[in-house]
């Protein structure tokens, strides 16, 4: 497993910061652990805009 | 002359065009309007009298021929100092700037450029629109034209506080957690941000691009409708931008029937607010009432899931944006913006991948579920009323990510569901300003001009005055 000090370290980040930095992850990360039990398989990063145009207002839609 | 002011940049316009005013005199009176702006809510990152005026002179030479150029003809604005513009180097808010000057205008000054409207100054943001308060820890804080103690939000701050203040009627921001919106709900305007994709990015300093958006905050909303007609739109220039086609805002801002719109208020949300923001949101929603818009009940179910989606998508794309300058110039960074692009690099591919992945699932929900029987929605864009400078100075501490949290609350999330949203300020009564946001479904812009405009019916916009 990777630990905070090992992370980012080609960056010069005070243990301080690098603490926070990673129990703030863990926390948001957990969240998307969850929010991926729930994503199919073929969920794709361009479904995205396909939603936006698809729920224009019918007429503006091209 | 003060009435000119005053009015609306469409109005300007108009008032320029019928010869009432030349664009010589207005350029000249938004100047001096801009150094008194500048002193008290240091607004202004350079001031552009000699090409102002120039570009003035020439307007009017131009209207003098039977050549005015379009909509905004003669009109000086201010625009936030993010954006190239030929032989320029933007500031960025930041020590860290281009190397050299553009060679190419962004395409949002190329299309204000168009239209016949002038560029007076380059105004105040947070260093690298990155921070939602209007603290800069490189150039100096902005200060609030209400109350130079508290914050004017950010990181739009100086289109917001010139807008206030009366020295111009509208100016371009961006937004990727609550940039458009913070500024302008804190200095009493209005701001439109756009559905994601609606304007091109293209010569804009990135932040986030995935959640980047270019808006536009003014006093009236009829300029936002008037202004988004010409910037919104395919570009070849910035992939992202849809080729959905842009509608007559102005028209569907006077013709729409705002009269028994549905506006979803979610109580349980809005209760995890400050009381005082609470009787704010019930103050603006009885005026939406009074336009005609019938409340009613909306969830908003997920809103926590989606900050921390939003957050895994926008802090790695900030810190790979920025990867280059952070291993070679960290020391040239504020110690805030700093602390923040350092927490990107402890996102996992899979954990930013999973987020971008869940993004069109997650839309699609909230437009199923919070908006099935909703036409717009209304949320705070503060979760307490306006704070000091000094107790948001958290500069690079390690409580950064909690008290950012609290600040972009309301906002941040939206900017995941890329939905359009248009900021109200709210009925001051004599007290400090604040604001509350209209969220639309995805392209329904001209319905928030719609209502927006007969807000201001009611609430007619005005100019920032200190409080004593």
């Amino acid at each position: 497993m990777t630990t905070s000090t090992e992370l980012a370290s080609y960056l010069d980040i005070p243990d301080e910061r690098r603490k926070a930095a990673a129990a703030h992850i863990t926390i948001v990360s957990a969240t998307v652990r969850k929010a991926a039990l729930d994503l199919p398989l073929d969920a794709d990063v361009d479904d995205f805009r396909r939603v936006l145009v698809d729920n224009a207002p019918r007429a503006v839609k091209s | 002359m003060s009435d000119i002011l005053t009015a609306s940049a469409r109005a300007q316009a108009a008032a320029i065009a019928a010869k009432k005013i030349s664009s010589v005199e207005l350029t000249t009176e938004v100047l001096k309007r801009l150094e008194v702006a500048h002193t008290a809510t240091h607004c202004v990152i350079a001031l552009e009298r000699g090409e102002a005026l120039a570009a003035a002179k020439a307007a009017d030479a131009a209207l003098a021929k039977g050549q005015a150029k379009g909509v905004l003809h003669g009109v000086p604005l201010g625009h936030k100092d993010m954006f190239d513009r030929v032989g320029k180097i933007a500031s960025w808010g930041a020590k860290i700037r281009a190397s050299k000057p553009a060679n190419r205008d962004a395409a949002v000054i190329d299309r204000f450029k168009a239209q016949g409207a002038i560029q007076a100054a380059a105004l105040h943001l947070t260093e690298f629109a990155f921070g939602p308060t209007g603290h800069n820890y490189v150039i100096g804080h902005a200060r609030n034209p209400y109350d130079p103690k508290r914050i004017t939000g950010g990181s739009s701050a100086g289109t917001a506080c010139a807008v206030a203040l009366g020295a111009i009627p509208a100016g371009l921001g961006s937004d990727t957690a609550g940039s458009l919106r913070l500024p302008a709900a804190n200095c009493g305007v209005s701001s439109i941000k756009p559905t994601w994709g609606r304007v091109s990015r293209a010569g804009a300093m990135p932040l986030a691009l995935c959640l980047d958006s270019l808006g536009i905050i003014s006093r009236h909303v009829e300029d936002q409708a008037l202004m988004l007609g010409f910037l919104a739109g395919q570009d070849p220039r910035d992939a992202h931008t849809s080729a959905v086609p842009v509608p007559d805002y102005l028209r569907q801002m006077s013709e729409t029937q705002v009269r028994g719109l549905r506006v979803g208020i979610d109580d349980t949300l809005n209760k995890e607010a400050d009381p005082a923001i609470q009787a704010m949101l019930g103050r603006v929603a009885d005026v939406l009432a009074e336009a005609g818009l019938a409340k009613t009940a909306c969830r908003f179910a997920d809103w926590q899931t989606i900050d921390h989606l939003t957050q895994v998508m926008q802090l790695p794309d900030a810190a790979s944006a920025h990867m280059a300058y952070m291993m070679t110039r960290p020391d040239d960074y504020g110690p805030q913006v700093r602390a923040r692009l350092e927490v990107g690099h402890f996102i996992g591919a899979v954990d930013h991948m999973t987020a971008l992945r869940a993004r069109g699932r997650m839309l699609q929900h909230v437009l199923d579920t919070t908006f099935k029987d909703i036409d717009v929605a209304i949320l705070p864009i503060n979760a307490d009323p306006l704070p000091t400078i000094a107790e948001l100075d958290v500069a690079g501490s390690p409580q950064i990510q909690a008290v950012m949290a609290r600040v972009v609350k309301y906002t941040r999330p939206i900017n995941y569901l890329g939905l359009p949203t248009l900021t109200l300020p709210i009925p001051r009564d004599g007290g400090l300003p604040n604001g509350m946001q209209i969220v639309a479904k995805p392209y329904h812009e001209g319905l928030l001009f719609a209502i927006g405009a007969a807000y201001q019916k009611i609430v007619p916009p005005e100019i920032a005055k200190p409080i004593a």
